[in-house]
């Protein structure tokens, strides 16, 4: 920080410009920075849209236990992935090292490496829950994390909806009721069944050039 | 009445009374707002992000510290998650060309319409510079002047010195105004 701005910051903080002025000292670019902050502090103060407060209220998930939270994480079904992508400097070096020992092979890194470049696409997904006082949306895309993705609820009709961002793909999801009941999305383009007796449901989200 | 003290709020929502934090959210739900649209000029925009500052300050309020000043904190949240949502935004659409409707909605006619007018061409054009500096001076501007923070505020939101708050606020005028300077110029 150089002694000038230093020295500016303070006239400016001072509304002393007048002062500087008369003295002739840097009038000029005081006077334009002057009249930037007079600007700034002018700037219109917004209020939040109504309804904002019960909007948030209603989003809060609910506090769990340290021993809730870790029971959920041993039942939750978790997907290791890996992304080198960015790493592309690492993915080579693994690759110089003889990879194939350990059972990974080149073609899939390269696989992985090329879907995170992928176009991202909007998909939304919709229930009906009209008694539902919170919904979220669990899938293999987020290793099935239950407090990710939160849907809004339109305030009539009971539906709810989340627009989540998804590389092109298969994807399995739930939806998961009041934070305890997994529920299979009844309007789901198919069904997977998920080993325990449930069924998932699956979505095939199109690259945007085939949407 | 006097107001509750957030110190006391937040010891009550940790005990679990969740509607303690209704009064902190009714509290700054504006400045919280006010500062995500100025980041991003999007109300749209300033929705998610102002309602996700509030989700993340519920979620990590165990970590909140007696005697730290809750507005910072939020301050430092609502940066963060601005910060977070235009880098994933600029991957989608560049912001320069965008409009910028400040005036859409609002009465405009009767008695002092002109200045009103000018007045919110001012701001629409300001807001639009603004989002041609750079975010980390962008964020410590709108701090210093529209939210009058002090430099030791500012370096704590940011999470830097108060050297660092004072040069940002000072490059960040220094880009407002030669922003302000080639559009003086271009315009007949």
């Amino acid at each position: 920080m150089k002694p000038e701005d230093e020295r500016i910051l303070k006239m400016l903080d001072r509304d002393v410009v007048g002062e500087a002025e008369a003295a002739g000292e840097g009038a000029g670019e005081l006077a334009r920075l002057h009249e930037i902050v007079t600007e700034l502090r002018g700037l219109e103060t917004l209020e939040a849209p109504l309804g904002f407060t019960e909007r948030v209220m209603a989003s809060l998930p609910q506090r769990r236990s340290l021993w809730a939270r870790f029971k959920d994480f041993l039942m939750r079904p978790h997907v290791i992935k890996l992304n080198l992508a960015w790493e592309a400097g690492l993915v080579a070096a693994l690759l110089a090292v003889g990879i194939q020992g350990y059972g990974l092979h080149p073609h899939r890194v390269v696989a992985i490496a090329e879907r995170s470049f992928a176009p991202v696409v909007h998909a939304r997904f919709i229930v009906k829950a009209p008694k539902a006082r919170e919904v979220t949306l669990a899938g293999d895309f987020n290793n099935w994390r239950r407090d990710q993705y939160r849907l809004t609820r339109a305030e009539a009709d009971g539906v709810w909806t989340v627009t989540v961002p998804l590389h092109p793909g298969r994807y399995k999801y739930m939806f998961v009721v009041d934070g305890q009941k997994w529920q299979t999305d009844p309007l789901a383009e198919s069904y997977e069944h998920d080993g325990f007796g449930n069924e998932n449901a699956v979505v095939e989200i199109p690259s945007p050039e085939q949407a | 009445m006097a107001e509750v003290s957030e110190g006391v709020l937040v010891e009550e929502i940790l005990a679990g009374n969740k509607d303690a934090y209704r009064i902190l959210v009714e509290r700054y739900k504006n400045v919280v707002f006010n500062l995500a649209y100025r980041m991003t000029g999007s109300p749209e925009d300033a929705l998610d992000i102002s309602q996700e500052t509030f989700i993340r300050a519920y979620q990590s309020l165990s970590r909140f510290r007696v005697g730290e000043k809750f507005f910072t904190w939020l301050y430092t949240i609502c940066i963060n998650v601005s910060k977070n949502f235009l880098r994933q935004k600029s991957r989608r659409l560049r912001l320069q060309g965008a409009v910028y409707e400040e005036t859409i909605g609002r009465d405009i006619s009767g008695p002092g319409a002109e200045e009103c007018l000018l007045k919110c061409e001012e701001a629409s054009q300001l807001q639009g510079m603004l989002l041609e500096v750079p975010e980390h001076y962008r964020a410590a501007v709108l701090l210093r002047y529209k939210d009058g923070l002090s430099y030791e505020e500012i370096s704590h939101v940011l999470g830097i010195t108060v050297s660092g708050a004072k040069m940002r606020v000072k490059r960040g005028l220094d880009k407002l105004r030669s922003l302000k300077q080639e559009k003086g110029a271009t315009e007949p």
